[in-house]
């Protein structure tokens, strides 16, 4: 998490902000009035900074390739990032394992993103994280089943005995 | 004999008292050696000591989220618990350790 971010956690209170986008109906649904009002109070303490030009690149990135909430304008709003909301679908887990292995996969990759990576390491980093994990855990799936129908696995650990 | 990695994952499961999830073997893991482990080889291991009979699983419940997926539960079996013992014991043998603290079975 950058300095800018952090500085934004500590001010609204609220830990899990990970990046700009725009805030969203969603991103507001279940918190409590206290918190939407400090997250409008961050907000405007937000704007009302002078930005530098790093900061403003990754605006225009995270704009131009990010959601956005049309209904109210193209300008930037901080999000107050929901994991659960952020994390990826799995679908390259749904498409090239068996459902009953996709399952637990995609729960068990899902729950370490939403608990452990996103406040860890940042959404981006954790999404590419999930990427990263996803194309592991598929190609190891389809290593164990070859090895297991070619009885290599066998044949290796009673030549390793 | 197991290897190392299945023995650790063996340790996690053992502790987890037939509630850890491949989730939380992760975690532990990661934790253990201070470096994100790959879900690939935990979710293969754990698929492998499932064939061996060394651990088994069941569904949990579903938390509603998610898509209302169940996590797999894994336990370990009494086969997996030997094989532990085994293994440790043969670790600590070839240290020249002791047993006892480990409350390894003799």
């Amino acid at each position: 998490m950058s300095d800018k971010f952090r500085a934004w956690s500590e001010l609204s209170g609220h830990p899990p902000i990970v990046s700009i986008r725009p805030l969203t109906k969603e991103d507001i649904r279940g918190l409590s009035k206290e918190d939407v009002e400090k997250a409008i109070a961050a907000e405007k303490a937000f704007e009302a900074k002078v930005w530098s030009s790093n900061e403003i690149k990754r605006f225009f990135f995270s704009n131009l390739f990010g959601p956005r909430d049309r209904s109210r304008g193209s300008h930037a709003r901080l999000r107050i990032s929901n994991p659960e909301l952020e994390a990826p679908k799995g679908v390259l887990i749904d498409w090239l394992v068996p459902p009953d292995r996709a399952e637990d996969m995609l729960l068990g990759l899902q729950k370490a993103f939403e608990e452990r990576w996103v406040p860890k390491y940042g959404l981006r980093c954790a999404q590419r994280m999930f990427l990263w994990h996803a194309v592991g855990s598929v190609i190891g799936f389809w290593i164990n089943w070859t090895m297991k129908r070619t009885k290599l696995l066998k044949f290796l650990s009673g030549s390793g005995a | 004999m197991i290897s190392k990695l299945e023995e650790l994952i063996l340790f996690v499961v053992l502790l987890g008292s037939g509630k850890a999830t491949a989730s939380d073997v992760q975690a532990a893991l990661s934790e253990a050696a201070k470096k994100e482990q790959s879900f690939g080889s935990i979710f293969t291991t754990l698929d492998r000591l499932s064939d061996k009979k060394l651990v088994k699983w069941r569904k949990g419940e579903s938390d509603g989220r998610r898509g209302g997926r169940a996590p797999r539960l894994y336990e370990i079996t009494g086969a997996g618990r030997k094989a532990l013992d085994e293994s440790v014991r043969a670790t600590r043998i070839a240290a020249g350790g002791s047993l006892e603290p480990f409350g390894v079975r003799s």
